[in-house]
């Protein structure tokens, strides 16, 4: 078991020594998602040749990206920031462009232009989704939680459907559960705010994933 | 000189830019429509699309790929102005409100990605390429000159390379992918693609140096912001940076401004933001722009013979020693 951890921690290392910013702080990162997406976007696909190592990479950087985005918009809702803080959420936006640029820079210098266009579009369907769940009031309870599984599935969704992989159905119900049931993410919680029912029926979803899980054992 | 009658020659084709970018954002659900028409409403010069179409007409005539190039550049200055708006904490742009402002920071964030993808998604149908590899290259480096001008705010100890890398990243290498790509969207030769190129550099750096300059010498209503926002912000640019070498006042005001921001009374800083406005740190920073200017239209007279080259020249002059 000690051994597939320290893998995974090693393939954070390598992620993070290989494309961060030297002046942006180690601690910007959260680790422990990061490990999770290598993890997983590596189950979807374990074995990869040059390209698709390239096009993993990229996927990874744009992963990235939309979740330290999520946290401009969620640390900037708490109250009281200092001035050290502001900083903070300032630099956060700027590495969500920083990895997003590292996206299209890796795809078009590799000419994997076809992966670049097919995963812009789920790209732009996420961010589609991410404004219409701050702005649209009269969603279903239903609704909201399709949504918010779809920011986090979008881009497993169109990297499975990039290589026609066919049985992905369980992994995906695993990814689905582990960002947005295991815990309550960011967009949990603010749909939370604005609607109380989201926590009951997120409940009952969450159970249904435990229960589909234990069944399937 | 009027800038719309310089231009009169691409009027049609800026036209068509400015309607296709109403169509390609007016065609999103309607938040994403609402926010990207409200910065598109904010106006601008388009001076990324002018120069696309400007340098292409070294190349073949007049084709739809350039126009497309020209909306994408466009689009992806409007996607970093946003997310700029962001970090700054503006709250207007052009006189009108910020996207952050009239709606929330995750709303300004995620339409700034959307844009960005969407313009992206724009070359795709564009059998060329390089597009994609000096467009990339070129916000790969604007990322690192954001994260730059972020590390960099609220510190004193500045020197002029620092400043000049920055801009070079934040503002002259997209002028400079605008008349590159202009070129290569209309098959120039790879010399003209060059010379095209260290044009735009060239006006871009200027370009970048005359914005810092009237941050402290033109009124708020001619910027649409509040006079001297850079420096409030913790932007040392180069006025500000020439006027330290120069001043000791001037240093120590900054200095303590930058210490502690937010307790510091405001109205020092206001004070010192005006004197710089009126300091020989203007003149010395007119100078350094106008030696840019001076590279940019030497790299015109290397490219061929063309009516167009005349345009440009005026385009130059006209960024070079605009008010506002």
């Amino acid at each position: 078991m000690n051994s597939v951890n320290d893998y995974q921690d090693q393939l954070v290392q390598t992620f993070i020594d290989k494309y961060k910013h030297t002046y942006v702080d180690i601690d910007r990162y959260d680790a422990v998602h990061l490990k999770q997406h290598l993890h997983f976007f590596q189950e979807i696909k374990p074995v990869l040749n040059d390209r698709e190592r390239i096009i993993f990479d990229a996927i990874i950087h744009m992963q990235v990206s939309l979740q330290i985005h999520d946290r401009v918009e969620f640390d900037f809702l708490q109250s009281n920031h200092t001035h050290h803080m502001v900083g903070s959420i300032q630099m956060n936006a700027l590495i969500g462009d920083y990895h997003s640029s590292w996206f299209y820079k890796l795809l078009s210098g590799s000419g994997e232009l076809s992966a670049l266009e097919h995963f812009l579009e789920t790209v732009k369907q996420i961010n589609r989704t991410k404004v219409e769940l701050l702005h649209t009031e009269d969603l279903s309870v239903i609704d909201i939680l399709d949504k918010v599984e779809e920011i986090y599935i979008g881009l497993y969704d169109a990297y499975a459907l990039y290589y026609q992989l066919t049985d992905y159905n369980h992994l995906r119900n695993q990814i689905i559960y582990h960002f947005v049931y295991s815990h309550k993410p960011f967009w949990i919680e603010k749909m939370i705010q604005r609607n109380g029912q989201v926590k009951d029926k997120w409940l009952e979803r969450k159970s249904q994933f435990e229960e589909d899980s234990i069944n399937r054992q | 000189m009027k800038l719309a009658a310089t231009l009169s020659s691409i009027k049609p084709e800026m036209d068509q830019v400015e309607r296709k970018i109403k169509e390609i954002t007016s065609a999103e659900p309607s938040m994403i429509s609402h926010t990207s028409s409200h910065l598109l409403e904010a106006g601008g010069k388009r001076i990324r699309p002018v120069f696309v179409l400007l340098a292409s007409k070294f190349g073949a005539p007049m084709q739809k790929d350039v126009i497309e190039v020209a909306i994408a550049l466009e689009l992806i200055h409007m996607a970093s102005l946003v997310h700029d708006d962001v970090i700054d904490r503006a709250t207007i742009r052009r006189g009108k409100p910020t996207v952050n402002n009239r709606w929330d920071n995750g709303t300004a964030m995620f339409t700034g990605d959307f844009i960005f993808a969407r313009a992206v998604e724009l070359l795709q149908n564009l059998d060329e390429p390089r597009l994609h590899q000096v467009l990339s290259h070129t916000i790969h480096q604007l990322t690192l000159g954001e994260i730059e001008q972020l590390k960099d705010r609220y510190m004193i100890g500045q020197n002029l390379f620092r400043y000049f890398r920055r801009i070079k990243r934040k503002t002259a290498l997209l002028i400079a992918s605008s008349t590159e790509l202009g070129a290569i969207s209309s098959q120039c030769s790879d010399e003209e693609i060059i010379q095209l190129k260290r044009f735009g550099y060239y006006i871009g750096m200027a370009y970048q140096i005359i914005d810092d300059i009237l941050d402290f010498t033109a009124s708020e209503k001619e910027l649409g912001k509040p006079v001297g926002s850079d420096l409030l912000n913790g932007h040392l640019t180069l006025p500000a940076i020439l006027a330290i070498q120069n001043d000791d006042a001037s240093l120590s005001s900054i200095e303590s401004y930058f210490k502690d921001p937010t307790a510091y009374n405001r109205e020092q800083i206001i004070q010192t933001i005006h004197d710089i406005g009126r300091s020989s740190a203007i003149d010395e920073a007119y100078a350094w722009s106008d030696a840019y200017l001076d590279r940019a239209l030497n790299a015109l007279e290397t490219l061929p013979s063309h009516p167009i080259k005349k345009t440009l020249r005026k385009i130059a002059i006209y960024l070079g020693k605009r008010k506002y």
